[in-house]
């Protein structure tokens, strides 16, 4: 499903030093898998997610979606991809503030072509056990129930993969270990779940773990 | 991403962000206000002066005997001329092609009295065709003939103004007033006209037949002015022209080498000088409107900016979720049109509610014409469109990863 080939990436910060944030990296990841991306902060990890999940591109090397290499993609099939195909989960929820549950869940498919906005948003929170909070607004919800949300917004386009970048990193650890839970019955649904943590008892959670650190990959 | 889903969330951002929008809203629409109100007043104004223009008679040419001069916006005759005489009517009567009707007028002020009030009023002998081209129409009674004139009838027809003055709620129709000491009887009372722009009010004055003001009240063999009714508009000028030479060549002031010992007064070029007054008075609120407009543009690009600036994240969010580079133009763009088509709405409220006032509470004539309105508000969509491209823009330019670590 996707396949780096000697990707790296580097950055330059106005005339400093550039950074070289990812090394000649090589990885393959198939469908259903539930991986999780290891490294303390710093080590690359979270380039390697905005590459993974096309917010950004390799300064060189191949990235294969699909067996599509995304480099040849424009900027608006990229858009698309990350529509229909992924689905993001970030540390800090990122929930539109005012607006309600149901709403931040409806938000990937006011981008997609798709019909019955409001039952599918619905359903979504359905599999995460909140079709109660519905309506009430983000910033009403406790930090477990806002990172719940923003999985429902993730899931609700159906897409093949998830990434969730330290999901779990604003939470206590009961609220941590179920959403814990919840990736990986979804993982047992079928869904392809790319995990990123500095936190081994979370990375714990996945079936495949994978060192990153200075930005050069290392697997177990 | 449909127009319609654009629509929405734009919408739902705006109420979300009130407290910004209706700052935004609240400096277009005073501009909006005040171009609505000044358009009216200054449509208004215009109006007003056509319609006193058209009320004096249309396509009237006024030949005035001797020098006029402007004295205070007032038009006076600065000294006496005799050479003005019936002839001259007859003369311009025949040998001008553009003329369709001459009325000779012989005017003076003069006591008139009934009863015990006793008041100085202009008393004007005039032919019958006067009343039509000077556009007055009667309250009651009835004016006096051709046949009248040429009898020398003692027969008065009074102005609104001066019929109220006289006779109160009394009937004046057949009752005697004296004209200096000769008695007329009244036979008709003219509707009110107002006071012309030139200063003069036509319903201060008493109107007798011609050959009566010349033998019975003022003893005259000449007149005071001719008024000239041509053909058409268009003619105006080639009157005019007619008329001099008619007149120069009646009173032999060629052959003399002499100026003009009359002064014509061409109501076109009084409808033309009003016109361009008027046309000044646009220019300048076109100019006010402009800068009215402006600050409120700038005001949408501020809060826009501001609103760009602070939605930072939610803007990454979208781009992360999927939305194309061109959905985060489009959602700015719809925003800040919503917000000057709001700001045009509330604008034409504010703006219609002070002209009412200023209807009601003043003299002035408003006037709200629909195009003025509908102009204005696709106007204020116009400008949120053009002052939201900047901050639409911006938006889009957005780095996912850079604007979701911001918040």
């Amino acid at each position: 499903m996707i396949q780096l080939k000697n990707v790296s990436k580097k950055f330059s910060n106005n005339g400093q030093k550039p950074v070289q944030a990812l090394k000649e990296t090589n990885l393959v990841i198939n469908q259903g898998e539930f991986v999780a991306i290891v490294g303390p902060s710093g080590s690359g990890k979270s380039s390697m997610m905005n590459i993974l999940g096309m917010l950004d591109r390799p300064t060189s090397g191949e990235y294969y979606f699909e067996n599509r290499e995304i480099n040849t993609l424009s900027e608006d099939e990229l858009a698309s991809i990350r529509n229909k195909k992924i689905g993001f989960v970030f540390q800090k929820f990122h929930l539109l503030p005012k607006t309600t549950a149901l709403e931040n869940v409806e938000l990937p498919l006011l981008y997609s072509d798709r019909k019955n906005i409001r039952g599918l948003a619905l359903d979504a929170l359905k599999q995460v056990g909140l079709e109660e909070r519905a309506t009430h607004r983000a910033n009403e919800l406790s930090g477990g129930q806002q990172q719940r949300v923003a999985i429902a917004r993730a899931l609700v386009n159906e897409p093949e993969i998830i990434f969730a970048d330290e999901p779990t990193g604003n939470l206590d650890s009961a609220s941590g270990q179920e959403i814990m839970k919840i990736f990986q019955e979804l993982n047992e649904a079928g869904k392809t779940i790319v995990l990123i943590t500095h936190d081994l008892t979370i990375a714990a959670y996945a079936k495949r773990t994978i060192q990153i650190h200075d930005g050069i990959v290392n697997e177990n | 991403m449909t127009i319609t889903k654009t629509i929405k969330i734009s919408f739902k951002q705006l109420l979300i962000n009130r407290g910004k929008s209706f700052f935004a809203i609240i400096g277009l629409s005073i501009g909006i206000a005040s171009v609505i109100t000044m358009v009216a007043i200054g449509d208004g104004a215009k109006e007003e002066t056509l319609n006193q223009l058209d009320q004096l008679g249309t396509n009237l040419i006024t030949v005035n005997a001797g020098k006029i001069k402007s004295v205070m916006q007032r038009k006076q005759n600065t000294d006496l001329m005799t050479t003005l005489k019936l002839k001259d009517c007859e003369v311009i009567l025949n040998s001008c092609p553009s003329i369709k009707e001459v009325v000779p007028s012989l005017e003076g002020t003069i006591k008139v009295k009934y009863g015990n009030t006793t008041t100085s009023s202009m008393v004007n002998g005039v032919t019958t065709s006067y009343f039509r081209i000077k556009n007055f129409t009667l309250e009651k009674g009835e004016l006096f003939t051709q046949m009248d004139d040429k009898q020398s009838m003692r027969l008065a027809v009074l102005g609104g103004q001066i019929s109220q003055t006289l006779f109160e709620n009394e009937d004046p129709i057949g009752k005697t007033l004296l004209i200096g000491k000769v008695p007329f009887t009244i036979i008709g009372v003219l509707k009110s006209k107002g006071t012309t722009i030139s200063g003069s009010n036509l319903d201060a004055q008493v109107l007798i037949p011609l050959s009566t003001a010349m033998r019975r009240i003022y003893n005259v063999n000449y007149l005071n002015r001719i008024f000239i009714e041509v053909t058409s508009q268009s003619k105006m000028k080639d009157a005019e022209d007619e008329i001099v030479s008619a007149l120069r060549s009646n009173h032999r002031l060629d052959l003399k080498g002499k100026e003009n010992d009359f002064t014509i007064d061409n109501q076109l070029t009084d409808i033309q000088a009003s016109e361009s007054s008027a046309q000044s008075f646009t220019w300048l609120i076109v100019g006010v409107s402009a800068i009215a407009l402006l600050v409120g543009g700038i005001g949408i690009l501020a809060v826009m900016l501001l609103s760009v600036r602070e939605r930072n994240s939610e803007i990454g969010l979208r781009l992360s979720v999927g939305a194309k580079r061109r959905d985060i133009v489009w959602q700015f763009l719809v925003e800040s049109s919503i917000l000057g088509f709001a700001g045009g709405l509330t604008g034409f409220t504010i703006g219609f509610v002070v002209s009412e006032i200023i209807k009601y509470t003043s003299q002035w004539h408003i006037s709200m014409s629909p195009i003025s309105v509908v102009i204005s508000l696709l106007f204020s969509i116009f400008i949120g469109l053009i002052f939201g491209v900047i901050p639409a823009q911006k938006a889009s330019r957005a780095d996912p990863i850079t604007a979701l670590q911001k918040e």
